[in-house]
Parts: structure tokens; C-alpha cells; sequence
């Protein structure tokens, strides 16, 4: 009767292809025996589901990979003379400033500057920026410009001439000095971009070079002239086709030679050698070491690239062989970035300012923040201070208290709230000893935006300042499977706070949720990283969380009182059986969200973890009306 | 397989940690379905988990994967079924192999009786049926990536799972859980 009960189980699997299935299901349809072999699989598979993993499964994949990146970055090799550290380019602009007056030579003397000490880390260099005078923090690049020598009007030709042929139509014989192939030209051709033949003699081709003559002699090899290096390059090395290192460089020319030296290092010794034509070649030795550098500069001056090898004096080790490829940089564009970077730290300062006033606040107040702004005022601020203007937005979140914890009402938990923070104190220094960065588990008490410089800066419950570059352009529009991809992500990781939370509420007095991040890690918390969106960078805190260590009751107390509805109102829901409406009310009190907008959607958008863990992509248009209300409470 | 998999697929095979993870999160369940069905024990399976993923990602660092999301599951798949053999081997003889999974507090007790039945019925599969049925049982595969992992043909598959099936539903039956007419079976 043609049945192939094999094909049931493929067609329930979605294994057959488009006409086997229409097939199978014709066949199916008359065929008692397939039918009922269809009922049956179809009931085993159903019985057949995989046992869930354990909850931490996801964290502790995420923790072994993680521990596997630190122990292989630990091992892998650096190079060693060319840097002994990466360089972000943003980070060494004071250094370049350094380096540009390095660059103008002994005829400016270097006076204050040159005292600031090289800066030990981002952080200080902001600093030490926002306190130098700005004419004194990056020297004018146009009179760096005119400090430099022209470029020569007049481009070299790039051939040779191998001979000529007198005659009836002279011809010359010329060789292209890059590809060594020969070309035969007469009187008039044009044998490059506006270069004509304009006269054949004996040995010697004249030419016409953009309308300048320019006479080629037999053998003579017209040597191109020396592009203008002098600037600021930045230099990429490559180890075996792997990038190795990448750091900003000073490059000086003299005549024939070539110096340059990194700005992150003014002390070193300059690396130097001789420019001729397009080629370089420098040296350094050490006393271990010697490395041999070898390269060509592009005709235009603007980009490099370069061989260099290291050989250990001792001959102990192979020598090791890079590569490296260095642009130079446009000094406006340099200037322009140091003077933001130089507004950032402004900012930052001013952010950082607002933090003693709450602090001697939440001294004096049983470490709790201060319920609003104005409650700081006159005791330990003056109005000015967190005012917001036309020019500055604060936002401020209230409830927090200084240790991250702002303990449940209960009279026995606050009792031990002394012993507590000096708990959450040590726990947070031996957590930011042990990351060597700050980590992204304070809360934020306050966030000032500056819309018209597009800057925003957030300060946390410990005093950290973070600010955000809102500016700086991603690189093009996403593609919106990384977009999906990215929106994806940051859902799935509002979905674990929603279990930590939930995993945490379980386990401790009054159902309290988690007093903050800090308390849960890393014990419920097991992966810090779950708390940065994908599109923020590294360490930082996404999420704002609306409700640190109230009850379940509490919860849906303010859950009820913010609906109105009268049947809810004013009930002790914890005694009170309604059992339609607690599901729905924990549906609707939102307990996490995206501390932003995220980024490149078409309108504005968060994701919200509600207090039932279910996560939802919200308009912002809906902010208002549906988390608006629950703020502040 | 939509365009999101293999944006995503393209960026794990380029080292980027965050497709990683994201692709780790699809992963974990099934792989741990499956090496906790091979293996059952709880601890064994979430060590061949970590392990599996843990060199995909070194492949994926070392950029030796290719961006065809079938090929890297089948890839992971395969790391986990020889990890779940070796550890079966190991454990033989030392404790009993099966161990209770912890209870799942959110199923019923029926759902938890249905499922120990359909447990203990597995394991009077013959061996390769029984790895094919639960790479697509648990690890959510498609026929063509089993024959990939099990290194057999894909009717080898075809007919594989179905004769673990069948003999699944003559199992249950006979354990009194209603699967259909046994006159059609065996």
C-alpha cells in the first residue's frame, strides 16, 4: 500500500522536502496506518522534553570562557620595544600636546608644559588637562604647519629612461620605477597624469610636467623628492598579520633625517635614521636588544608602512619579525578632540562637585540620600549647585542610601545597617582590587545631561562620575540583525535581574528585593557583565532599578495604589485573597529598566523588566502613563 | 536558519565575545538536554557544557570557525558527544550512572512521572539510535547535522529515530502510559 512509516517521523521533524511532504500528507489522508502512526509519534515526541538547565548554567559558561580570555591575555606575547602597553589613541592627547612641542624644537623653549608630569592613567590626564591653561594644552597645529617645510610643487617622475631612438618619429624607452616594466613613448604622449613628451635628443627626454619642463637623462634615476613626514602618525603594528600594538608617534624630519618617538614615552629615546626619497630606514639598540626599521612613506606624505625587526643582542631568541602601517593625523581634527576631551573633564569636575553636599547629607541622615535636591538646601549646598538650566538637566533618583543599601523599614534591619555598610564597603573594595576597574554595581543618585554639548554624566552612590561622549558617531548605521541581535541581548540580561531579584527575594526576611547590585554579587549575580547593555561600553551600570529593598507587599501596595482601583486600594493584599489581580498587578510594576533610549531605533524605546519577570520593548510614549508613576515612590 | 543567525554566526567565527554570549544562550539549552540525557548527572553535564563551549570559543578566537551556523552547532554537538561518551565511560563501574535530576518545582508530578518513564525507556535504546534520537529530542537538531555529529548517513538518521520512537511508544505503553494501538507497533 506504499507506506513508509519512516517518512512520518521525517515529515514531523520537518525533514521532508516540499513534494514528499504534499506526498505523504495526500497519502496520509487515506491511509489509516499513517494516520494512526502519525497520532503516535506525535504523542512520543510530545513526552519527550529535555530537562531544563540549571539556572547558573548561562553564568558559569560565561565565567569559565571569561577566566580562559584573562589567563591567555596574561600569556600572550607583546611586543616589547615597540610598546609596552596599548595606547587608545583619545587617551594620549596630552601626550601629543607634549608631543607637539617636542616636535618644534629647542627654538621653543618648552616652559610649562613640559613641567606637568606625564600622566599614570586616563583618569589623571583628564584631570591634568581641565588645570593647563588651554594655550598651553595643545599648541596651535597651523603654527606646528609653518614650522614644516613645503611640499616641493613639482611631482618626480616615476620611470627611468633606458635609452632613445633617433629617426623619423624619435622614440625613448622608459622604465616604470615601480613595476620595472618598459613603455615606448614619442613626441607627445602622455606617459603619466599631465606628463607629456615634449622633446627626444640624444640620451635625454624633456618633458612636460604639468606645464613645468623637466629633463630625464640617460641612467639618471630622477629620485623623488622627499615627502613632507613631519606630524603626528598613528602607528599600527602587526605580529604575523595579528595586531599587536598601535600608538601615537612623533615624526621629524631634518634634511635626510628622520626621527620619531611615541608620546607616551617623552623620555625614551628617539628612534632615528635617514629619508631618502620615499624609503626610510631607522635603528635603535639597546642594551638587550636592536631593532632595524624599514619602510616607504606614500608620495602624498599621509600614510606609511614599514618592516621591523628585532634582534636580541645576546642572539638567546629568533629574531622576531612585525609589520606596521602608520596614517598621519590631521592636527585639526587632533585639536578639536583635545578640546573635548578637555570639556569632558570640565564636566566631570563639576559632577564630581555635587557628590560631598549629599554625602554630608547621608552622614548625618542615617546614610540615607536626601528624599530631593531642595532638601540639601541651605545646610549643605547652596540652590545653584544642582540647579538645572537651559545648558544642564539633572535628574535625580531618590531613596538611595550611601552603601548601596537602603534596608528595609524593619526595625531589626536597620539596626544592623552600621555593621552592613562597613560589610558592603570592604565588599566593594576587594571586588574593584580584584576587576582593577571600577565596577558597574553602584547605583546612580544623579544624572546631569548637557544637551547642547551632547555630553551626559551620571554620578553613583560611591561618588564615581562617569561621563558619556553622546557625539560620537557609531560607525554607520547597524545592520538590524546586530540591531535585533544587540536588542536581544539587553532583554536577555534584564531577564536574569529579574531572576536574581526573584532568586533573592525567595531566600531572605519580608521578600525583600536586593538592597542593589553590590549585595547580590556574586553570590545571585554571578555575571557583572549582565548589568552593561551591548551598545554601552564595558563597566558600565545600563540599568536603572526602581525598587531596591522593598517587600513583595510593599510592592504591590504602591502597585495598587498606582492603578486605583478601589478594590485594591488600601488592602492588605498579603491577607486579602484576590487572586486575578496580584498576577496582573505584578505585571505592572516595573522593576528594571534601560537607563537610555536604545540606541537606532527608528522611535524612542526602552526595555523594561517587570516585578513578574516578563521584559517588554516599551515606547517611550508609554513612559508617562505607565512607569512615570511608580518613580519616586 | 534566518538572517539573524548567520549575522550572528559571522560574528562569533570573527572572536566577538558579545555574538558569543548571545550564541551561548541559544546553545546552552539544548547542548545541556542532551549531555544531561547522555550522562544524567547533573554535574557532568554542566561540565560538558562549560567544556564544549568554552573550546568553540577558542576555535572561534583563533578564528578556525566557518560562519555557517548548521556546521558550528554540529561542531559544538560533536565536542559534546565525545566529552558525554568519555564521561559515561569514566563514571561506568565507579557509581551508578543514573541520578534523579533535581525536581522541577514548576512541573506536576504526572509531567515529572511521564518524563522518568520516557528516561528509563531511553535507555534500552541501542546506542547509536538512542544519541540521534536525542540530538534531535534535546538538542534540537536537524537531520543533517545528527548524520554530521554521529558521522552516519542521513537515512541512517531517517530511520533511526524513527525506530526509537516506535519502540519509545511500545515502552511507554507497556509502562501504562497511553501512546496509541500496539498493533501498529514493533
Amino acid at each position: 500500500m506504499g507506506c513508509d512509516l519512516v517518512r512520518v517521523s521525517a515529515y514531523l521533524d520537518n525533514e521532508l522536502s516540499e513534494t514528499e511532504r504534499e506526498d505523504f500528507e495526500t497519502h496520509a489522508r487515506e491511509c489509516p496506518a499513517c494516520a494512526e502512526e502519525l497520532q503516535r509519534m506525535r504523542r512520543v515526541i510530545a513526552m519527550s522534553t529535555a530537562y531544563a538547565p540549571p539556572m547558573d548554567l548561562h553564568a558559569r559558561v560565561m565565567g569559565r570562557i571569561r577566566q580562559d580570555d584573562v589567563a591567555s591575555t596574561r600569556t600572550e606575547r607583546m611586543p616589547r620595544r615597540w610598546r609596552v602597553a596599548l595606547v587608545a589613541v583619545a587617551a594620549s592627547l596630552l601626550a601629543v600636546a607634549l608631543g607637539y612641542l617636542w616636535m618644534r624644537g629647542p627654538q621653543q623653549p618648552p616652559s610649562t608644559p613640559m613641567a606637568i608630569h606625564l600622566p599614570q592613567n586616563q583618569e589623571m590626564e583628564q584631570r591634568e588637562l581641565a588645570v593647563t591653561p588651554p594655550e598651553l594644552a595643545v599648541p596651535d597645529p597651523m603654527k606646528v604647519a609653518q614650522d614644516t617645510q613645503p611640499l616641493e610643487e613639482t611631482k618626480p617622475l616615476p620611470f627611468t629612461l633606458a635609452g632613445t631612438v633617433a629617426g623619423g618619429t624619435p622614440t625613448a624607452v622608459l622604465v616604470s620605477t615601480e613595476t620595472g616594466k618598459q613603455a615606448v613613448a614619442g613626441i607627445g604622449t602622455e606617459v603619466a597624469p599631465g606628463v607629456f613628451v615634449k622633446e627626444i635628443r640624444q640620451g635625454e627626454v624633456v618633458f612636460d610636467n604639468n606645464g613645468v619642463d623637466q629633463t630625464l637623462t640617460k641612467g639618471a634615476v630622477s629620485t623623488p623628492s622627499a615627502p613632507d613626514m613631519s606630524g603626528v602618525w598613528k602607528v599600527t603594528v602587526k605580529e604575523g598579520g595579528e595586531r599587536a600594538d598601535e600608538f601615537v608617534a612623533v615624526i621629524k624630519v631634518e634634511g635626510t633625517t628622520i626621527t620619531m618617538k611615541p608620546v607616551d614615552e617623552p623620555n625614551a629615546e628617539a628612534v632615528s635614521g635617514t629619508l631618502t626619497g620615499l624609503r626610510f630606514t631607522m635603528a635603535r639598540a639597546t642594551e638587550v636588544e636592536r631593532w632595524d626599521i624599514e619602510g616607504t612613506v606614500a608620495p602624498d606624505g599621509k600614510s606609511m608602512s614599514a618592516d621591523a625587526i628585532v634582534t636580541r643582542v645576546d642572539g638567546s631568541e629568533q629574531p622576531t619579525q612585525y609589520t606596521a602601517t602608520g596614517e598621519k593625523m590631521d592636527p585639526s581634527a587632533l585639536l578639536a578632540a583635545a578640546q573635548r576631551e578637555k570639556l569632558k573633564a570640565q564636566i566631570r569636575d563639576e559632577v564630581q562637585a555635587m557628590y560631598p553636599p549629599l554625602k554630608s547629607y547621608a552622614e548625618a541622615n542615617n546614610s540615607v540620600m536626601p528624599p530631593s535636591l531642595a532638601a540639601l538646601v541651605p545646610d549643605y549646598a547652596d540652590e545653584a549647585m544642582y540647579a538645572s538650566t537651559p545648558e544642564r538637566r539633572i535628574t535625580y533618583h531618590a531613596g538611595l542610601s550611601l552603601f548601596d543599601v537602603s534596608l528595609h523599614k524593619e526595625p531589626a534591619y536597620s539596626d544592623t545597617l552600621a555593621v552592613m555598610s562597613q560589610q558592603m564597603l570592604a565588599h566593594e573594595q576587594s571586588l574593584r582590587k580584584a576587576y582593577g576597574r571600577d565596577l558597574p554595581i553602584a547605583p546612580m543618585i544623579l544624572e546631569v545631561a548637557y544637551p547642547g554639548e551632547k555630553i551626559s554624566a551620571t554620578l553613583t552612590v560611591m561618588g564615581g562620575v562617569r561621563v558619556t561622549d553622546e557625539s560620537v558617531p557609531s560607525a554607520g548605521p547597524v545592520p538590524q540583525a546586530a540591531q535585533n541581535a544587540m536588542r536581544a541581548s539587553d532583554q536577555n540580561n534584564l531577564k536574569q535581574l529579574g531572576l536574581v531579584i526573584k532568586m533573592y527575594q525567595n531566600e531572605h526576611r519580608f521578600e525583600c528585593t536586593p538592597p542593589g547590585w553590590l549585595t547580590v554579587y556574586p553570590e545571585y549575580l554571578t555575571d557583572i557583565n549582565v548589568l552593561t547593555s551591548p551598545w554601552d561600553e564595558e563597566g558600565t551600570l545600563s540599568y536603572v532599578y526602581f525598587f531596591p529593598a522593598r517587600s513583595q507587599n510593599e510592592l504591590l501596595e504602591i502597585g495598587a495604589a498606582v492603578s486605583g482601583d478601589p478594590n485594591l486600594v488600601g488592602v492588605d493584599l498579603s491577607t486579602v485573597e484576590i487572586p486575578s489581580a496580584i498576577p496582573k498587578l505584578q505585571s505592572e510594576i516595573p522593576m528594571v529598566a534601560d537607563n537610555r533610549d536604545i540606541p537606532g531605533e527608528a522611535e524612542a524605546r526602552r526595555n523594561i523588566l517587570f516585578l513578574d519577570g516578563h521584559v517588554e520593548n516599551m515606547k517611550m510614549e508609554e513612559w508617562e502613563t505607565r512607569i512615570a508613576p511608580f518613580i519616586g515612590r | 536558519m534566518d538572517g539573524t543567525d548567520q549575522e550572528l554566526m559571522r560574528a562569533v567565527s570573527r572572536g566577538d565575545p558579545k555574538a558569543f554570549e548571545l550564541w551561548c544562550t541559544k546553545l546552552e539549552r539544548p547542548l545541556y538536554g542532551y549531555a544531561y540525557g547522555m550522562v544524567r548527572n547533573v554535574h557532568d553535564a554542566q561540565d560538558i557544557v562549560q567544556e564544549t563551549l568554552l573550546r568553540v570559543y577558542r576555535l572561534a578566537k583563533e578564528r578556525r570557525l566557518r560562519d555557517d551556523p548548521g556546521s558550528t552547532r554540529s561542531l559544538a554537538f560533536g565536542i559534546a558527544h565525545n566529552l558525554a561518551v568519555d564521561a559515561h565511560r569514566r563514571r561506568r563501574g565507579v557509581q551508578p550512572v543514573s541520578e534523579a535530576h533535581p525536581a522541577e518545582a514548576y512541573r506536576s508530578a504526572e509531567a515529572s512521572l511521564v518524563r522518568e518513564q520516557v528516561e528509563r525507556a531511553v535507555q534500552e535504546l541501542p546506542e547509536k539510535q538512542r544519541a540521534a534520537w536525542m540530538l534531535r529530542s534535546y538538542g534540537e537538531l536537524t537531520y543533517a547535522e545528527i548524520a554530521g555529529v554521529l558521522d552516519i548517513s542521513l537515512d541512517e538518521v531517517k530511520v533511526g529515530i524513527h525506530r526509537a520512537r516506535k519502540r519509545l511508544a511500545t515502552l511507554l505503553d507497556r509502562d501504562g502510559q497511553y501512546v496509541g494501538g500496539r498493533s501498529h507497533g514493533m
